[in-house]
């Protein structure tokens, strides 16, 4: 194994890195983030994606100056070590909500649809060896069962060629019916299921070849971005308004259009196969907060990845009341986008810092 | 290796959660309702009827069925569950008939809504309508039958020469009533001693029945619908007294085609019908194999189709029902908010020109 070089990912590790980690939970619940837009959302997921690969640029461009560093160890050398370790600590704490949101989001979709007759502690439980499985192997191991994950999960678009024959064509018109507001509202809820490539700022030191991740990271977006555009296609043709509006998982009812003679009930499958795709993105935040923890600690130690599994699982069954977990939850949102945007800010900083150096030399 | 044997035991320790006291129900106890039949008490509560099919062959009837009366579904199980030998469970759902007089009362869609909301109920679960009560449907004898639970699963699988009849599912139905573009139809099924059948459509308005349209209009809205492949059907040509002419069409593809002129206030409609069509057969003087006459048969059933469309275009305007969503062409050009009165008022004031091209394409291997 190639456990101690530094160097270990490849691009098409890049690609589907980058692409199972924005796909988690967001897209099960897309069509109905977005349907304050009506018919007109079925081109919004094009329009963030071309936000996501603008706010790429400024990201590989910083890393590709640091090229041994990741964000955390950034955070330290660019503002200084006391200001940056407490922003590492922030940022981890920010990962652990994140992941128990995902994770407690999927385990209680289960919970209404799969085994409704259980409590979820124990699906929780063998979630997390799974998840601490993939990640005891390092960033190259998350890599692989991202691709696996890919393809065990991405021939389920087959099943939306149902809905696509009980749908109406018409609902894609007209194109642009909405006011400026169902705009904003629709962006920011539907963000939060592009969100993910952002990781990228934690793996890039380990990639092979940097000067193309640009390329492979864009790509790994751009997949995900037409699966996403399918899918909203998908249900602007079949559903009404009222029920984009009001069904919670549009996607689990495609697949319940579905009519097979030797299977039924598809959503179960669908949603059982889901946990590939929570588990890899998952387990890509994990493994970045524990570079989180191992970069404020100063240290490398295995047992951060337990500290923070730990305290995740803590997350999950503290009992928030709905109210508080919705605030925190959606609020979510502010820091995810401020962490994408946070590069630019980091870029000032390299600005000024070069300029300086080139005055005093 | 020694993290690999403490991974061993902590995942086999945790097999042990798989023998808590939360046991799920084995497949032999449960029972899984195949059809809900529900009729009209009064306007707060219903009579709920329930059949499950029997698979063990200890007992002579196939099914069991259990009627209560309650004011909601679940209610009703709940309380059945305490007169059933197994848990009774709606995984198993196939189909949902409502009486008319139900579907008249306009509660039907809080029931189907709830439906619709369960989990554990697939999406292909169909709704129909019967004309007396759900529960002498399911109560009938059938002596040629299985038992009603294989009948009714069978009448309702879409086959070409029943294709007049929509077919609705959950989904549609709540997409229909959700949707101020269209009205709802739902199959009607009558139960005549032993046999039941589908008999025709039945028109909501909102949220209550308003019509039953017969197996011919139903075809009519069928085709308006898009649907390719509609049932053959019998068009008289002319009759003076006793010598009737007429001619059975097995359609083979039709295509409807709509063009509007995106006008709210003056809403137009063109509406193109191409049929392809053979004939079945044919009782009448004419002589198909001779060219003229075989286009003068042609433009006799295009003729008389299009009577029949305009007749079902100008009642559905009429009544203000539109099962056809007629008014999506409008609808798809219009900016805003479309709202159920402005879809009412597109329908009342809409022009249409109707335009069907019949094309028979053969004649069987006779002359």
């Amino acid at each position: 194994m190639d456990n101690n070089k530094l160097k270990k990912l490849k691009g098409y590790h890049v690609v589907f890195l980058v692409q199972n980690s924005m796909v988690g939970l967001g897209l099960l619940s897309l069509p109905n983030q977005l349907s304050s837009m009506g018919y007109s959302q079925w081109w919004l997921p094009l329009m963030l994606g071309i936000i996501a690969n603008l706010t790429l640029i400024p990201i590989i461009w910083l890393f590709l100056r640091y090229p041994q560093d990741n964000i955390f160890t950034l955070n330290e050398k660019m503002i200084g070590k006391v200001l940056g370790k407490a922003l590492n600590l922030f940022l981890v704490m920010y990962l652990i909500i994140f992941i128990a949101s995902i994770i407690e989001g999927y385990l209680d979709l289960i919970m209404i649809i799969a085994l409704p007759d259980r409590t979820i502690t124990t699906p929780l439980f063998i979630f997390f060896i799974l998840l601490l499985y993939v990640v005891h192997g390092g960033i190259k191991s998350i890599a692989r069962f991202c691709v696996m994950s890919f393809f065990l999960t991405v021939w389920m678009i087959y099943f939306l060629q149902w809905p696509i024959f009980e749908g109406d064509v018409r609902h894609l018109l007209p194109v642009s019916n909405f006011t400026l507001e169902e705009f904003l509202l629709a962006t920011r809820n539907g963000y939060f299921a592009i969100c993910g490539y952002e990781l990228i700022m934690t793996y890039f030191p380990y990639i092979i070849n940097q000067k193309k991740a640009f390329k492979n990271a864009s790509i790994g977006i751009w997949i995900t971005i037409l699966i996403y555009t399918g899918v909203t296609i998908v249900s602007v043709m079949y559903f009404s308004e009222w029920q984009m509006e009001e069904v919670l998982y549009p996607i689990l009812k495609l697949y319940k259009a579905v009519e097979l003679s030797f299977a039924e009930r598809i959503d179960v499958l669908g949603i059982s196969l889901w946990v590939f795709l929570i588990l890899s993105s998952a387990a890509a935040y994990l493994w970045v907060a524990k570079k989180g923890m191992d970069a404020f600690r100063s240290n490398n130690k295995t047992y951060h990845v337990y500290l923070i599994s730990i305290c995740i699982f803590i997350f999950i069954n503290i009992p928030f009341s709905k109210d508080t977990q919705e605030l925190i939850y959606d609020n979510l949102f502010y820091f995810k986008f401020a962490i994408i945007l946070w590069p630019n800010f980091l870029i000032l900083l390299h600005a000024v810092k070069s300029r300086r150096k080139q005055a005093s030399s | 290796m020694n993290i690999r044997i403490i991974w061993l035991i902590s995942c086999s320790l945790l097999l042990m959660g798989c023998a808590s006291e939360l046991k799920p129900s084995a497949v032999e106890d449960v029972a899984l309702v195949s059809l809900i039949g529900i009729d009209y008490v009064d306007e707060e509560d219903m009579k709920v009827t329930l059949a499950i099919p029997q698979f063990s062959s200890s007992t002579e009837q196939t099914n069991q069925i259990y009627t209560t009366q309650a004011g909601m579904i679940k209610e009703a199980i709940v309380d059945l569950s305490s007169q059933a030998d197994k848990e009774i469970k709606l995984n198993g759902l196939r189909v949902v008939l409502f009486n008319e007089e139900f579907a008249t009362s306009g509660k039907m869609w809080e029931v189907v809504e709830h439906l619709y909301r369960n989990p554990v109920i697939g999406g292909n679960v169909f709704v129909v309508i019967v004309k007396d009560t759900a529960e002498g449907l399911l109560n009938g004898d059938y002596p040629d039958k299985p038992s009603i639970v294989t009948y009714m699963n069978a009448l309702l699988k879409p086959k070409p020469h029943i294709m007049f009849s929509p077919f609705t599912t959950i989904h549609n139905f709540m997409y229909a009533h959700s949707n101020p573009v269209v009205d709802i139809m739902v199959p009607y099924l009558e139960h005549k001693e032993s046999i039941v059948e589908l008999s025709g459509i039945a028109l909501f308005k909102h949220d209550k029945m308003e019509e039953v349209y017969s197996r011919e209009e139903g075809q009519i809205i069928q085709m308006l619908s898009g649907v390719r492949k509609i049932p053959a059907a019998t068009i008289p040509l002319s009759s003076n007294g006793e010598e009737r002419e007429e001619v059975v069409i097995d359609f083979l593809n039709t295509e409807v085609d709509y063009s509007s002129n995106k006008d709210v206030d003056h809403p137009v409609l063109d509406i193109t019908i191409k049929l392809k069509g053979s004939i079945y057969e044919y009782r009448g003087e004419k002589d198909l194999s001779k060219s003229s006459e075989y286009s003068k048969m042609e433009e006799e059933v295009r003729k008389f189709t299009e009577e029949q469309v305009e007749v079902i275009i100008d009642d559905l305007k009429e009544k203000g029902i539109d099962p056809v969503g007629l008014t999506e062409n409008f609808r798809m050009y219009h900016h805003g908010e479309w709202t159920e009165e402005m879809d009412q008022r597109v329908l009342e004031n809409m022009e249409y020109n109707l335009k069907v091209e019949m094309q028979i394409l053969a004649t069987g291997t006779l002359r």
